[in-house]
């Protein structure tokens, strides 16, 4: 077997070796796990945060609590859900520091979504469809940042982590300390929400 | 099904976590009726355009300074 095969057949180290690494202070490690991480910490700051300053701080902040609080992770989760735990519990807490930005009050049944949402099932928009969405232009890209921006944070971090991070519904309801069936009923009300914007533009800006 | 039955399963149509005599429901009741077939496709549509417009890649000055504040950081902390 040659050197070049032999090394191809080492496994890279799992996220739960290098934490444990970086527990006893293991730098290369630690850069390892921020390479494999930085992406999707950032996304979601940014996604919560809408603000690329915020959001590369809150990044910074989250990476060193990940090093200083290394040694409280037990493996009872993976370390995947235990970094997205640090990432959601610290953008959140900075997002609750700014100053709020008025969302949409789904508590106040809001659209009735908890009750049985009534769609007009009869009359929705003709909307484009294609596997590129080539159709995506600014302004329903602005639209669907503002649509997601409106919802409470507690919906909107639900969203990031289902259809942007693409977590199981399981690993949600354990980074949020949500049970499964809440975690889905947020997800499903904040892409109605979603869904009921978009459509509106469709209606006034019909494709094909 | 009415209507405010057929939106509070979709979610889990989508994510094929319908029981399979349920899902067998729901099938049915999309080959009948058009309406529902529409809207259930501009929900999937909607995942889908989220999950495209919402993933923001880290600008690459951003991770430099990143891998620097982390540096010297974690040097302090091990002082």
């Amino acid at each position: 077997m040659t050197q070049a095969q032999q090394s191809e057949e080492v496994q890279p180290a799992s996220d739960e070796a290098l934490l444990a690494l970086v527990e006893q202070g293991d730098e290369a490690a630690f850069e390892e796990l921020v390479r494999r991480y930085r992406d999707r910490v950032y996304r979601l700051s940014m996604g919560m945060l809408k603000n690329s300053a915020e959001a590369e701080e809150t990044c910074q902040e989250i990476f060193l609590t990940v090093f200083k609080k290394a040694y409280t992770f037990k493996g009872k989760s993976s370390a995947s859900t235990w970094i997205y735990r640090i990432a959601t519990n610290t953008a959140l807490m900075r997002l609750r520091r700014q100053t709020t930005k008025p969302c949409i009050a789904v508590e106040d049944g809001w659209l009735g979504f908890e009750e049985g949402y009534q769609a007009p099932l009869e009359n929705v928009a003709k909307w484009p469809r294609s596997p590129e969405k080539e159709y995506l232009n600014t302004e329903i890209r602005t639209l669907i940042e503002n649509a997601a921006a409106e919802l409470p944070e507690k919906y909107r971090v639900v969203l990031l982590l289902k259809d942007v991070e693409g977590m199981s519904l399981d690993d949600i309801s354990q980074t949020l300390g949500l049970t499964v069936a809440s975690v889905k009923s947020r997800l499903h009300r904040s892409r109605l929400y979603i869904r009921e914007q978009l459509d509106t533009y469709f209606k006034e800006h019909p494709h094909g | 099904m009415d209507n405010a039955k057929f939106i509070e399963l979709i979610g889990d149509y989508c994510s094929e976590a319908l029981p399979p005599k349920d899902r067998e429901k729901f099938s049915a009741l999309l080959r009948e009726n058009p309406n529902l077939a529409a809207f259930l496709g501009t929900y999937e549509e909607t995942t889908e355009l989220c999950n495209q417009v919402l993933k923001h890649s880290i600008p690459d000055g951003a991770q430099d300074r990143l891998t620097t504040y982390l540096k010297t950081h974690v040097e302090k902390l091990k002082t």
